[in-house]
């Protein structure tokens, strides 16, 4: 199923690697170094980075209270995603405006981490609005809903919005995960 | 519906996938020769959406999907690495990586927590899954440039007995590739041998592409050179022609080559299946068409061109070499190379002319490195060769000229040249992230240096400077977070003090106990009314049954009163319509009792709760203490990180000034040299007039030697193509 993304990630890496390997060819022995001491430094950034985004993750949004909302997007044939806007217990807590890379990413396979918050333990209400361009050309405005109940595990959330080859129609729906 | 989703995300990734990788593969030179243009070197391929419209409809459908058990497994198993995906193709590695990263911390987590037997099968049922992020994140640990954990990660793929087959295949591939741009073709042949055939279509042209490739490069002939390399063919092609030519088969050198064209040309006309995908992929990716762009397209003919020319040199078939020449684009980067080889091949036939004519169009450009400025020389030495002495002596005079002004400008750059200067015009600082605008580092074009910053060590000189840029810029980004965070902190624990002095200045216990002692009374209450309905009475009710006992009891002292039985009916009446009202309301009044009580009992509940959580604030004060030591030892580790990148950063900035001056004064010393070539000239040939005047004015004096005789000694091995090394 992933094949294809995998390959796409290759399509780029490659690219820069295969400017990496000028630099085995062509650069002195003192010059290495240096390189080494870039690629070590990513390597430790990138341990940072997942250090300090679940320490985060802890500080403001304990599991106790978290809830997460990700978006996906299907091939994207009879929609076109042009905004959502998110609402919790009938209150607006996020909007977002999407560009043709965005878009793209979601096309291709990429999961959007839309909103993530505090809720109480009970029951809730998420409400997801989507706008867009819907099968030819006609602007669509849609929205999908689902009561879930918090817990004390966090609360995961995916709106979906997929193609309906069935009706020609695009779908939409909120799955709740966890 | 998942399926059909992903299907359609698969075909339309594939084929961009397949060009790139094999973009990338096909640009690495085998033997000293390469063809990468700045615009190829790091590209993201896009796809973008074309639908459009006018009209408004509205509607809302409240609909929550159930999904099963196996599903949300699916799902969960994918969250991770789609997150990151989705980052990576918002032009972010780092963050996809560091989702990636997080996202195996989650797993672990949550595979610690599953206890059961059969949620431990349902998620060993994903190691698939689990085997395609690994294989995801060698690729953008690649493109990030962290190699060595990249080669980990797929020899570990590769080595992993749960992968799947065609999953295997591709690790291989990866890993096979990886090894061969990591300059060893021996390993990476052997990795290719075991591939086994469950590729598909497009990555086993890429598996046959790199074999026969790798068979070229390290000689081996007991490789098969028929396989189909797909869109690449033209690439290996030309590789292969090389390869012949090194061992000295000139015929089948210039026959692979001529297939080479023919195959470009092929491309370039939609003739073939492939090709028509290929046109298809870029109709679905306009911002760069086909995985071979046309840019790339002409310069590989160029480089075939340019071949051909060579190898009908070395034959000394000059009106075919000239034709080879003539073939490559004016516009191209090969044509300054390309007309100077022109010139002197017309030369060695015998044309001046034509010679002159392509040197006088080189001296023209612009973009001449300090190679190719020899051109100068070049015509003044063809003027002389051909005995044309006014013409050379005026063209060495102009050369030299030439020469001083570059000079003069040369020296000017090497002095205003500082790093701090120079690194903020190469890469302005902008907020752009990671590959943003399709990949290319907008690199800042800079007199005389063109051919120093497509040059492959420069490319990776400053990809690692942009990529410490952004590094500083996250790590900045952090250390501001997490000095919010300790404010945060400190305010929490200020609010968690004042807390703990308002729970011990009005313990919530008493106000509990009051709630209950009012439950518990109610509670009575209505146990009681089962057995006496009094017992719900209203006010009213009470001061009537109150009266009524007071009255019963005078009635018993007058019964000897003659209206007594008058009175005791009248008050047996009032007792009894009482009664009446009080078992007639009783249903109602429980009724309404039981919903207090109810009420009392919720009411009851959240002060328990609210209890309980300030139980824990009591009894759990080092939750806080254990956040305030992770955040300080936060801000510790990111003050070393960004001392690190900062240090790191300054040296790489000082190593590309040191690339860039080492540059301009090669260029420097090299001009200088033509200058002194072309000072040389000018006072040989004022010395051969002298002595022609000299032979004027006393012509008993012994004959001077021909001019043309003097340069061939002087300047042959000096002035020349080979001269341009």
């Amino acid at each position: 199923m992933f094949r294809a993304m995998i390959k796409r990630i290759y399509q780029a890496t490659l690219l820069t690697l295969c400017g990496a390997l000028f630099i085995t060819a062509n650069v002195t022995a003192e010059e290495q170094p240096l390189a080494d001491k870039v690629e070590a430094l990513k390597e430790q950034v990138v341990k940072l980075n997942r250090d300090l985004f679940i320490l985060e993750e802890d500080l403001l949004f304990p599991a106790t209270t978290q809830v997460t909302v990700y978006l996906s997007v299907d091939t994207g044939e009879f929609f076109k995603l042009d905004s959502v806007e998110l609402k919790l217990d009938n209150e607006r807590v996020a909007g977002y405006l999407y560009t043709d890379r965005q878009v793209s990413a979601l096309h291709r396979g990429g999961i959007q981490r839309l909103f993530i918050g505090n809720l109480k333990a009970g029951k809730h209400e998420l409400t997801a609005f989507f706008t867009g361009f819907g099968p030819d050309g006609r602007e669509y405005r849609r929205g999908a809903s689902l009561a879930f109940e918090k817990g004390t595990d966090a609360k995961v959330l995916e709106l979906q919005v997929r193609d309906a080859t069935e009706t020609y129609q695009p779908e939409f729906k909120v799955v709740e995960w966890q | 519906m998942a399926i059909a989703r992903w299907r359609r995300v698969a075909r339309v990734s594939q084929v961009s996938a397949r060009a790139a990788l094999m973009q990338a593969v096909s640009c690495v030179p085998i033997f000293g020769t390469h063809f990468l243009s700045k615009a190829s070197l790091v590209r993201v391929l896009l796809v973008s959406t074309c639908v459009l419209g006018t009209s408004f409809s509205t509607a809302v459908n409240g609909q929550a999907s159930e999904v099963d058990l196996e599903q949300i497994d699916h799902l969960q198993a994918e969250l991770g690495y789609r997150v990151g995906l989705y980052e990576y193709y918002q032009g972010d590695p780092l963050a996809a990586l560091t989702f990636l990263e997080v996202d195996k911390v989650r797993v672990a987590e949550r595979s610690a927590m599953v206890e059961t037997v059969n949620a431990k099968d349902r998620a060993d049922a994903h190691h698939d899954q689990i085997a395609n992020a690994r294989l995801l994140e060698a690729g953008i640990r690649l493109g990030y440039g962290l190699h060595r954990s990249a080669r980990a990660l797929l020899s570990q793929l590769v080595a992993s007995p749960t992968l799947s087959e065609q999953g295997y295949a591709e690790a291989t591939l990866y890993l096979a590739q990886w090894l061969y741009l990591h300059q060893q073709p021996d390993a990476a042949l052997r990795v290719l041998k075991d591939i086994g055939s469950s590729l598909p279509e497009e990555q086993a042209q890429q598996a046959a592409y790199l074999e026969q490739l790798l068979a070229v490069k390290t000689g081996r002939s007991d490789v098969s050179t028929n396989k189909d390399a797909g869109p690449w063919q033209p690439y290996l092609l030309y590789n292969q022609a090389i390869g012949y030519a090194q061992s000295d088969d000139n015929d089948k050198a210039q026959q692979t080559l001529e297939q080479a064209l023919t195959l470009i040309s092929q491309g370039r006309a939609v003739e073939d299946d492939s090709w028509l995908d290929l046109l298809a992929w870029s109709f679905w990716f306009p911002p760069t068409p086909l995985p071979l762009s046309e840019q790339e397209l002409q310069s590989l003919q160029d480089r075939v061109h340019l071949t051909r020319a060579r190898l009908y040199r070395q034959q000394e078939d000059y009106p075919s070499a000239v034709d080879a020449y003539r073939q490559v684009s004016i516009e191209g980067m090969a044509a300054p190379e390309a007309m100077f080889s022109y010139g002197w091949t017309a030369f060695n036939a015998g044309d001046q002319p034509l010679s002159l004519k392509a040197w006088s169009a080189l001296a023209q450009r612009e973009d001449l490195t300090a190679e190719m400025l020899q051109v100068h020389l070049a015509i003044a030495w063809s003027y002389e060769q051909w005995g044309m002495q006014s013409q050379a002596l005026n063209s060495y005079q102009q050369a030299a000229q030439s020469y001083q002004q570059i000079l003069a400008e040369l020296q000017s750059q090497i002095d205003s040249l500082a790093p701090e200067a120079l690194m903020s015009q190469l890469l302005p600082d902008t907020d752009e992230t990671w590959l943003s605008d399709q990949g290319i580092i907008k690199v800042a074009s800079l007199p005389r240096l063109d051919p120093l910053m497509i040059s492959q060590q420069m490319q990776a000189r400053l990809i690692d400077a942009r990529d410490l840029r952004l590094l500083q810029r996250n790590l900045l980004n952090w250390q501001r977070n997490m000095e919010q965070f300790d404010d945060m902190l400190e305010v929490r624990q200020l609010s968690r003090e004042a807390q703990l002095a308002e729970i011990q200045a009005a313990p919530p216990q008493a106000e509990f106990d009051t709630l209950k002692a009012a439950r518990d009374q109610i509670a009575a209450q209505v146990a009681q009314a089962e057995q006496d309905p009094e017992a719900l009475a209203t006010d009213e009710e009470l001061a009537i049954l109150k009266r009524l006992k007071r009255a019963e009891q005078t009635l018993s002292q007058l019964k000897e009163h003659p209206k007594y039985a008058q009175y005791a009916e009248r008050l047996r009446r009032v007792r009894g319509t009482l009664d009446w009202q009080l078992r007639d309301d009783l249903v109602a009044r429980q009724w309404q009792q039981t919903k207090s009580l109810k009420e009392l009992d919720n009411l009851l509940r959240e002060s328990e709760q609210r209890l309980t959580r300030l139980q824990r604030i009591v009894d759990t004060p080092s939750e806080q203490l254990a956040l305030q030591q992770r955040v300080t030892q936060a801000q510790q580790d990111l003050t070393q990180q960004l001392l690190a990148v900062n240090s790191t950063y300054v040296a790489l900035r000082q190593e590309i000034f040191n690339l860039v001056l080492g540059d301009l004064k090669r260029q420097h010393a090299l001009v200088k040299e033509h200058l002194a070539q072309s000072q040389l000239a000018i006072t040989r040939l004022y010395e051969h007039y002298l002595k022609i005047k000299q032979q004027q004015a006393f012509p008993q004096a012994a004959p001077a030697p021909s001019p043309a005789t003097e340069a061939d000694k002087a300047n042959p091995e000096e002035i020349g193509e080979e001269g341009a090394s």
